[in-house]
């Protein structure tokens, strides 16, 4: 298991949304909703497979259902890789 | 009052915490700011008076730089008015608007209690929706029971509660737009949100589409179990991995299709996918929609729908399902409505459709935000020659967040020099 830094995170969501014309992740839109930016769920369940396969931590997707921005992901790949959240 | 703005002023009821349109208006950037900063201190001192500050504050104004704020209370409004990071919409009406693009979202939008924060608050989504529950009698008590309901007898996503309700929340949120005085230059719906698109653009009537639709929706309940899948990949990609019993649902993007049948094709369709580690999940569908399972209650509909006058549209209607025009004869086919449930959404080619015509302020008026999503994803939007924004949020925390968000955008509509009827919005309270 590795931590899951912010611009680890930043470019594994830019590839997931990279088929489409996603919104690109910049600093200020950390604390915009997912949706606002273009990501619905399904491309937030690509970014947890893609960080469980890098970085080995799962983030279930009943967790996963709770992050509204980028920012509340970080925080809960965060808990997960720490085991506060199972 | 302010030598810089123009403002009206009414006096209506009390509305407890409910969130209020406050728009403000003058001549340049400069003196916004000083009107802006007028209300801040007005807010500030005006204690339990929000309300009253609110009805001084929510008339139209004239001013080519014009700003709109929503807030539940003086304190939520003083600190959206800060001049460093302000909380507002503020807008400099351009000479030449983009014509709107009216999106209607269909089954699969839907959740519990969708849009509750405006029915019993917003007279003309309310009357729609009870226009639209009335017409299906017993059992459109049931839907509205349920719909309201913290814990209702049938999930939201049976397809007689997801249906009906999805049409419904989206025939209602169109018609306060249009009371608005916001005028569309074309209609596009998925799903559902079709149907809907057809009735507002006069082809079918009200009652013969609820008709129709509960026809369909009470003939899927026969049919076999099944669902849907997200898939995170293109329609040529995923196609090898499909089983047989599972077809094409929605194309809703170079990267993300739907695929619906019966559910246990569904689960080998879900392992074969992630076996070669393409993205999946299952989502909000009781039933295998628009496949070949739907045959028989597209049958149902078509029964419902003959013989009863469809016209041509008399508004621009774009059809996801042939993502084309549609067009006089079409329009006046029973059957090109009543199959549009067994044929796969095509909502990819038709947004490129909508694009190559122009740039286009688009607006999903329904529930949720995945259509939203969608179609900030397209190029024209994510280079910014189209917008997309929504009437409601994904994830409403209370009722008032309904009433939030319809008023947000009017904000937006209002400050970028559309033409809002502000009196009409005024009446969500």
């Amino acid at each position: 298991m590795s931590p899951v830094s912010l611009s680890d995170l930043v470019s594994i969501l830019a590839e997931c949304g990279s088929a489409d014309a996603a919104v690109p992740l910049t600093d200020d839109v950390l604390d915009e909703p997912f949706y606002d930016l273009g990501y619905d769920s399904l491309l937030l369940l690509q970014a947890a497979e893609l960080v469980l396969q890098r970085h080995g931590v799962d983030v279930p997707e009943e967790v996963l259902d709770l992050a509204e921005t980028p920012r509340m992901l970080l925080e809960l790949v965060d808990r997960c890789g720490r085991g506060a959240l199972v | 009052m302010t030598s810089h703005g123009q403002v009206g002023g009414t006096v209506s009821a009390e509305r407890g915490s409910m969130s209020r349109l406050l728009v403000w208006a003058a001549p340049d950037e400069v003196s916004e700011r000083s009107v802006r900063l007028s209300l801040r201190r007005w807010m500030s001192r005006c204690g339990d008076g929000f309300d009253r500050v609110a009805d001084t504050w929510s008339q139209p104004v004239q001013g080519a730089v014009r700003g709109a704020v929503v807030a539940s209370s003086g304190p939520e409004a003083v600190q959206a008015l800060d001049l460093e990071r302000p909380g507002v919409v503020l807008g400099r009406p351009a000479p030449e608007l983009a014509p709107v693009a009216l999106l209607l979202p269909g089954e699969g939008a839907q959740h519990h209690r969708m849009a509750v924060g405006i029915y019993r608050h917003d007279p003309v989504a309310t009357e729609a929706i009870d226009e639209v529950l009335d017409l299906m009698g017993a059992e459109g008590d049931r839907v509205r029971a349920d719909w309201l309901a913290e814990a209702p007898l049938l999930s939201p996503h049976h397809p007689m509660r997801a249906l009906p309700m999805v049409f419904a929340v989206d025939y209602a949120l169109a018609k306060v737009l249009l009371a608005w005085g916001i005028r569309p230059g074309v209609l596009v719906g998925q799903g559902v949100g079709e149907l809907a698109a057809a009735v507002l653009a006069g082809v079918v009537s009200l009652p013969d589409a609820v008709d129709m639709l509960v026809a369909v929706a009470f003939e899927l309940l026969a049919a076999p179990a099944g669902g849907a899948l997200a898939v995170a990949a293109g329609a040529a990609e995923a196609a090898p991995h499909l089983d047989r019993e599972v077809s094409l649902a929605a194309d809703n993007g170079p990267g993300q299709i739907i695929v619906s049948g019966v559910d246990g094709a569904l689960r080998r369709t879900e392992q074969s996918l992630r076996a070669v580690g393409i993205s999946c999940m299952r989502v909000r569908a009781e039933a295998a929609y628009r496949s070949n399972v739907a045959v028989p209650a597209c049958d149902a509909g078509m029964d419902a729908l003959r013989g009863k006058l469809l016209r041509p549209p008399t508004w621009p209607l774009l059809s996801t399902t042939t993502a084309a025009p549609v067009s006089a004869e079409e329009a006046t086919d029973p059957a090109f409505w009543a199959y549009q449930a067994s044929r796969p959404v095509r909502l990819r080619e038709t947004l490129n459709l909508l694009f190559a015509g122009g740039g286009y302020r688009c607006i999903t008026a329904g529930p949720g935000q995945g259509l939203a999503s969608l179609v900030r994803r397209h190029v024209a939007v994510a280079t910014g020659a189209s917008s997309v924004s929504s009437l409601l949020c994904a994830r409403p925390r209370n009722a008032d967040d309904d009433r939030r968000t319809v008023l947000a955008e009017a904000a937006r509509l209002w400050a970028s020099g559309y033409p809002v009827d502000l009196e009409q919005v005024h009446r969500l309270a």
